[in-house]
């Protein structure tokens, strides 16, 4: 160990064991711990004794760790329940979310198109069986099938319905 | 049966995690005083409490994340040094704070407790101005009241080299309290 660490070994052991005697309330004053002065020990050692003698006394008393302590767990309370709140809030959204895509113009008229499309095409199929096919029940009409043709007509009207409730933007 | 004041830090965690409310206000108990001083140390009289608060109130909403790789003393301790950089991030206002506190001395007409206030002020003024490890093991020492081996052991250092970091520390904040002074 050279000369300089050896210097600094003892005044950081010094300086520790002053610190040691300030905290556990057996010094009070300026006292020098260094058999020999050093000025440089001193000063640290004042440092020491002024940072202790600041921050000596506040303590907080059994009142104020109370209140603290009210205050902590009524805060927490509040926190979570804001937090409940606010997942609650993201669980709705995300359900109003795809109804303000629905709500756009483009979409509404996709939806209604596709709907209008569907039902002409269920009322079709449902009717297929009750159609007349042979023509007996009319005869006369060379051919035609009028129950096909009311079809055609309920499906247009739908969809000219569906047309004209659109919303225009 | 089991008191609370018996179980480790970390356990009375698990408990409060799986509902004992009671575990907190054991773990509050035990360190509230700590978290106190530490904080005194280095945030404006007028504020400590709010701090305190907002580190236990943090602590309640983050226990469920513990995980238990540090132990309770030290999460908690980051934690509380979280909270005081917040709190200085939240204001701006470090001066600004110091000098109500001093307003507030000079409104009581104390002069003894005016002066105390001011060297208070010019303490953490010069601690907040240290690098970190520094103002550490000065808290770890002054505001915990934690012996040199205890320290070595946190800091994961031999005692002579934590005395050592002492010994630097308490020249840093010599020189800043120096610097300070000098300044009108």
């Amino acid at each position: 160990m050279t000369n300089p660490e050896k210097n600094e070994k003892i005044l950081a052991d010094q300086l520790a064991a002053y610190t040691d005697l300030l905290l556990s309330g057996n010094t009070h004053d300026r006292e020098i711990t260094s058999p020999v002065p050093d000025p440089d020990l001193n000063t640290l050692q004042l440092t020491a004794l002024r940072l202790q003698t600041a921050f000596d006394s506040g303590e907080p008393d059994r009142a104020t760790i109370q209140r603290m302590h009210r205050n902590i767990i009524q805060e927490w309370h509040r926190l979570e329940q804001r937090k409940l709140s606010t997942i609650w809030q993201g669980l709705m959204a995300s359900f109003r979310a795809p109804r303000q895509k629905w709500a756009s113009q483009q979409s509404r008229q996709r939806f209604s198109l596709i709907a209008t499309l569907t039902a002409v095409t269920i009322l079709l199929v449902m009717a297929v069986p009750f159609l007349n096919t042979t023509g007996d029940e009319l005869a006369g009409t060379s051919g035609q099938h009028p129950s096909l043709y009311i079809l055609i007509a309920i499906g247009a009207l739908i969809l000219l319905a569906v047309w004209l409730m659109r919303r225009r933007p | 049966m089991t008191f609370h004041s018996e179980i480790s830090d970390e356990q009375l965690v698990k408990e409060f995690v799986q509902g004992d409310q009671q575990a907190f206000e054991t773990l509050y108990a035990r360190y509230v005083r700590a978290v106190h001083k530490r904080v005194r140390y280095v945030v404006a009289d007028t504020d400590v409490e709010d701090v305190t608060q907002e580190v236990f109130v943090a602590a309640l909403r983050s226990l469920g994340s513990f995980r238990g790789e540090a132990r309770f003393s030290t999460w908690l301790r980051t934690l509380t040094n979280h909270k005081v950089a917040e709190y200085y991030r939240k204001r701006s206002r470090k001066k600004e704070t110091m000098q109500i506190d001093l307003i507030h001395a000079e409104q009581r007409g104390d002069q003894n407790s005016a002066s105390l206030w001011e060297e208070r002020i010019a303490l953490r003024r010069a601690l907040l101005t240290l690098p970190e490890q520094y103002r550490e093991v000065i808290l770890l020492r002054f505001a915990e009241g934690m012996q040199f081996n205890k320290i070595a052991s946190v800091l994961n250092q031999n005692p002579e080299a934590t005395k050592s970091l002492f010994r630097r520390a308490m020249s840093a904040l010599r020189n800043t309290l120096d610097v300070n002074d000098d300044q009108p």
